[in-house]
């Protein structure tokens, strides 16, 4: 029953479709769990530092309202007992407002967890305790869970936990998440609840006499159906239906047989208080709680104002967030972290970059003249090269993010930019996904869930993919390296530059055109400044670097494999070119791939890629890609990034076969083989350079990115579309440099 | 007898009835009760205050019938329902929900009077050939579709240069308007983010607006109906004031303002405290405001806000929150010093 329900229920905010949140794991493994637990909790109250501690299961931790969009699951295994543990998104209330509190409501209504475990941040008791308060309305025990006590008692705030268990009729315990204090004890309470032994009543707040008879009646109508009764709690929804949610009304018009009537009584009944209080009804309902949470608090927590207490997070905040200050700060910010990212990184990957030039060299000396070894050498090593190459970039640029998430910095830095964004029809909260997007667009695109309205979020995933990636910015910076020796700063800056104001541009357009309409609500918490734990900062640049080797393993290395296949296919007649790409193609030049006559026996290599069906198709796009002054080469090239991006480079390599690098070539210690073909390649001139680097930049996104953008936005024609406009808008920018650089003698 | 001379709620019952009578042969006391929501024995004493008053026919049993005083009270009423309804969608074009619920009270309360003028307007834009055939599709596709362009589709360079200062009279941007110059507002030229905080901060047309400071980044300080309040560059852009001479000298006339609409937090100075009367602002974004502690009573500090004034930090409940301006005018609010 409740699955008819659900599957028929769409939620009206995600009008553009999926917004997904797959089961999977959680119900195969239930067979032999004795007690299912969901992890829930206000975003900021240090629950996923809490999650890892229980678990020990490495994920995510954030500082930034929520970040935790995926669903973890954990397990305790003690005392004979299996706990299993949900971490669900942080929400401030079950209401339908944003994606997360959508999913974590259905997750806790659908699933029905044995326990709730609610995190509650002890520096902001009241407005933690509003979810809390919700989640004992659905009927399932709760288990509190004072967190940061600390820092709460740090600011004077001293809590009775034991008269506020009392009140609240929960189990409560006190922790210190990010240090692993009490976390002993929540896990014994956990495996006693597993062994019945821990007492869970189900109490719920009273919200006085008027409200509670308008709850009963709307209850009561909702009773007329059995099936629809039994399939959910009926007083928490009749409360739904007083605050006019709109996902209750959704789920009543959907499944209810009565559909009608109960929308009609529940409309009464709101009518009705309003004319009582003289005020809306969804404000009543508010208020009630908070009155009845102020009377709790009042009576166990004593807040000693203390009298010389420094409010660290306001003195920082005055620097920080200071009209002036604060932009030029945000900037210096994002500058320190390139900066360090590609003064550290870049070296390590040249390295990485060489051993994996020793080592085709070695297996071409040591493997037997065949396709198979050709196979392993120029598809596996190539491609496996190319993508641990830039694993230095991706570990140090994610671990200034998660600095950034983690100190709770992200959230100022999206106060500081909303009024820019705003004026280019964005949310201040597009800035998460733009500058994740600036490692990879794949978890930005994933990281635009945080976006509350569906259109914001739309254009933020049609535009992000537009930035400078992780992906992008080593063809790019290689390119800028190689061509523009003196200024390849500037030029790799201006390229970086020249995404985000092609991004804001087109964020413009499409709010303007395809996507008119109020604005997203903005208001949004800024947490407590705290310290980034070393742990916490692990564990997140290891999940990103895994997720990006994970990544790039299936989809780079299928796509090598593929490319080298597109490259090797069809075999061309001379025996000699069994290992067509090895040959040395230094001498290749532009006449004698435009030229068709010439064919001799010293350019098998060339001749073999010519003829291979990634030539034929190069060849057979260069005349549209003649005007922004890309030949076959490097047409194949960017057919070949459509896989991922950094994969240009490989297939660069391949196309000029450098794993068989001439020894005498790596005496220039700081050029890698493939720069210096490319140095002397007449096809290629800083015009045609510079016009790549756009194209690069711009044209359509990856495979893996396709698919996510896909799979968050839920239709074809949005990634069709941003196939079709970012091809558009790459091709014609390109076209422009190309022939304006061409104009003051770069070509 | 006339409507009005019943109070609101015995009107009601007699709609009721008569609403009721439409499909059913018959009225029970306990449909009317449940229809009104209210106890069996409320509406028995109010049938036998209509019995007395000879509209209803009631003797203490279950059923009730309208006399034809009673019925043609009640037909009255609800025509008078159904024509507001229509007037209030047809013609302004309001959602049918708010509708209904704003012709419920206007019903009893409107005047003879004014409700001959609504319905001689209502018949002026439908029959009337003065009247271009299409007026009511112009007023909705391009006022209230398209507010965020010059919907009148006049040329306002004659508003920006305000020549009606030396003519004497005319509409003026309020941006050009000199400190000390004002008049009445005549219309605000804005997309709804920004036209709906003003017309809910009470400016109406027809409020006079008084320029009494203008800051050197363009922030104005009007005095609107009497009370002060700022405005940034943009929205005072976004005035059009009809401006006569003789206003000038402070000699206005002060036209209908809503006096409920008191101070919002947007309008709340920086470093100073506020407690939160109240939130207007509608729909998801006061079911997120209320969530995240804007409740009546609360009380909080406006702690900053960004390069050009937006978004603003606040401290509501010991947490700081961030939020544009445009949703701080949903929250009116009260100072409570520094």
């Amino acid at each position: 029953m409740p699955d008819r329900h659900h599957r028929r229920h769409r939620h009206r905010g995600l009008g553009l479709g999926g917004g997904g949140w797959r089961l999977g794991s959680v119900v195969d493994e239930r067979v032999n769990v004795d007690l299912r637990v969901a992890l829930a909790g206000n975003p900021n109250a240090g629950k996923t530092s809490l999650f890892n501690a229980i678990t020990g299961q490495h994920q995510h931790i954030g500082n930034y309202p929520g970040v935790t969009v995926e669903k973890k699951v954990g397990h305790i295994e003690k005392d004979g007992v299996t706990v299993e543990i949900v971490d669900l998104p942080g929400t401030y209330s079950l209401s339908a407002y944003s994606i997360e509190e959508v999913v974590a409501r259905d997750f806790v209504l659908r699933e029905k967890p044995n326990l709730i475990v609610d995190v509650l941040d002890s520096t902001n008791l009241e407005r933690n305790l509003y979810l809390l308060l919700q989640f004992q309305e659905l009927g399932i025990p709760v288990l509190g869970v004072l967190n940061m006590s600390d820092e709460a008692e740090a600011q004077g705030i001293m809590i009775d936990e034991k008269q506020l268990s009392t009140i609240l009729g929960i189990p409560l315990v006190k922790t210190i998440g990010n240090r692993g204090k009490g976390i002993d004890k929540l896990t014994q309470l956990l495996v006693d609840a597993a062994h019945n032994k821990l007492e869970l009543n189900g109490r719920r707040m009273n919200y006085g006499r008027d409200l509670e008879r308008h709850r009963d009646r709307i209850a009561e109508v909702l009773a007329s159906d059995q099936l629809f009764a039994e399939s959910i709690n009926l007083d928490w929804l009749a409360i739904k239906l007083l605050e006019d949610d709109d996902d209750a009304n959704d789920k009543v018009e959907a499944a209810h047989q009565n559909a009608q009537e109960v929308l009609n009584e529940a409309e009464d009944c709101r009518q009705r208080i309003r004319k009582q209080f003289d005020e809306d009804a969804p404000v009543v309902v508010a208020e009630q709680r908070y009155a009845y949470i102020h009377g709790a608090v009042r009576e166990t927590v004593i807040n000693a104002e203390m009298r010389n207490r420094i409010d660290m997070t306001e003195m920082v905040d005055r620097i920080m967030l200071n009209k002036f200050a604060g932009l030029f700060i945000f900037f210096a910010v994002m500058f320190l972290i390139y900066q360090v990212t590609f003064t550290i990184g870049n070296p390590i990957s040249d390295m990485i970059d060489h051993g994996f030039g020793h080592l085709s060299t070695w297996l071409s000396n040591t493997l037997p003249d065949n396709i198979l070894a050709d196979l392993l050498i120029n598809g596996v090593v190539g491609g496996v090269g190319g993508v641990i190459v830039f694993l230095p970039l991706v570990v140090l640029l994610f671990l200034g993010l998660s600095l950034l998430e983690d100190s709770g910095y992200m959230s100022r830095a999206a106060f500081v930019m909303d009024r820019f964004f705003h004026l280019f029809g964005m949310h201040g909260r597009s800035f998460i996904p733009f500058m994740i997007a600036t490692g990879c667009a794949v978890p930005a695109i994933m990281s635009a869930r945080t976006l509350v309205n569906p259109r914001d979020r739309v254009i933020t995933v049609l535009v992000t993919p537009l930035l400078m990636c992780g992906a992008k910015s080593p063809v790019i910076a290689m390119l800028a390296a190689v061509f523009f020796p003196e200024n390849s700063g500037l030029i790799f800056w201006l390229v970086w530059f020249g995404g985000w104001l092609i991004a804001f541009l087109a964020a413009l357009t499409l709010r303007k055109t395809m996507f008119r309409g109020e604005a997203a609500p903005f208001v949004m918490e800024l947490p407590p400044y705290r310290r980034p734990t070393v742990r916490g900062a692990v564990i997140h640049v290891w999940e990103r670097s895994w997720m990006y080797l994970k990544k790039a393993g299936t989809f780079i290395l299928a796509a090598s494999i593929v490319i080298w296949f597109l490259l090797a296919f069809p075999r061309t007649a001379t025996e000699t070119a069994t290992v067509p790409i090895a040959d040395d193609v230094a001498g290749v030049s532009a006449q004698t791939v435009v030229s068709e006559t010439n064919e001799t026996a010293n350019n098998d290599g060339e001749a073999q890629i010519r003829n291979s069906y990634a030539g034929r198709i190069g060849r057979f796009i260069e005349p549209i890609m003649k005007p922004a002054g890309f030949d076959w080469k490097i047409s194949i090239a960017l057919l070949s990034g459509f896989a991922a991006k950094e994969v240009i480079i490989s297939t660069m390599g391949i196309i000029y076969g450098i794993e068989d690098t001439d020894p005498d070539l790596e005496s220039s210690a700081d050029r890698t083989p493939l720069k210096e073909h490319l140095v002397n390649d007449p096809s290629y001139s800083p015009a045609t350079a510079l016009a790549l680097m756009f194209f690069v930049l711009l044209y359509v996104p990856c495979m893996a990115v396709m698919a996510v953008v896909w799979k968050e936005l839920g239709a074809w024609r949005w990634t069709l579309f941003l196939a079709v406009y970012t091809l558009a808008v790459s091709w014609t920018l390109a076209t422009i440099v190309y022939n304006v650089a061409g104009l003051f003698g770069l070509a | 007898m006339l409507i009005g001379r019943l109070t609101e709620s015995l009107e009601d019952y007699l709609e009721i009835m008569y609403r009721l009578l439409q499909t059913q042969k018959v009225v029970r006391v306990r449909d009317i009760a449940r229809e009104k929501d209210v106890k069996t024995s409320s509406v028995t004493s109010a049938l036998h205050r209509l019995d007395k008053e000879g509209l209803v026919e009631y003797k203490a049993r279950e059923y009730v019938d309208l006399t034809e005083a009673g019925r043609s009270l009640a037909f009255r009423v609800y025509q008078r329902h159904n024509f507001l309804k229509r007037f209030l969608v047809d013609f302004l074009q309001v959602d049918p929900e708010t509708a209904e619920k704003d012709a419920c009270s206007m019903e009893h309360a409107i005047s003879v009077t004014t409700l001959e003028r609504v319905a001689s307007m209502s018949e002026f834009l439908s029959y009337c050939p003065e009247v271009e055939d299409d007026i009511i599709e112009k007023f909705r596709d391009r006022w209230i579709k398209h507010l965020n362009s010059d919907h009148c589709q006049c040329d306002l360079r004659d508003a920006d240069k305000c020549t009606a200062m030396s003519q004497g009279e005319g509409i003026c941007r309020l941006t050009t308007v000199n400190k000390g110059g004002g008049g009445v507002v005549a219309r605000i030229v804005a997309d709804d983010d920004m036209r709906q905080p003003l017309i809910q901060r009470g400016v109406l047309p027809g409020a006079s607006i008084h320029v009494t400071d203008i800051s050197k980044s363009g922030v104005m300080t009007v005095r609107l109906a009497g009370e002060q309040m700022e405005l940034d560059k943009r929205q005072a852009a976004s005035i059009l004031v009809w401006f006569r001479d003789e206003w000038t000298n402070g000699n206005s006339t002060n036209v209908s303002t809503d006096p409920s609409v008191s101070r919002t937090l947007a309008d709340v100075t920086i470093g100073r405290n506020f407690r939160v009367r109240k939130v207007t602002a509608q729909g998801a974004i006061r079911q997120r405001m209320t969530e995240m502690g804007f409740i009546r009573g609360a009380t909080g500090s406006v702690l900053r806000e960004a390069l050009l004034r937006d978004p603003v930090e606040i401290e509501l409940m010991g947490a700081k929150l961030s939020l544009r301006r445009v949703e701080a005018a949903g929250v009116i609010v009260e100072e409570v010093g520094a």
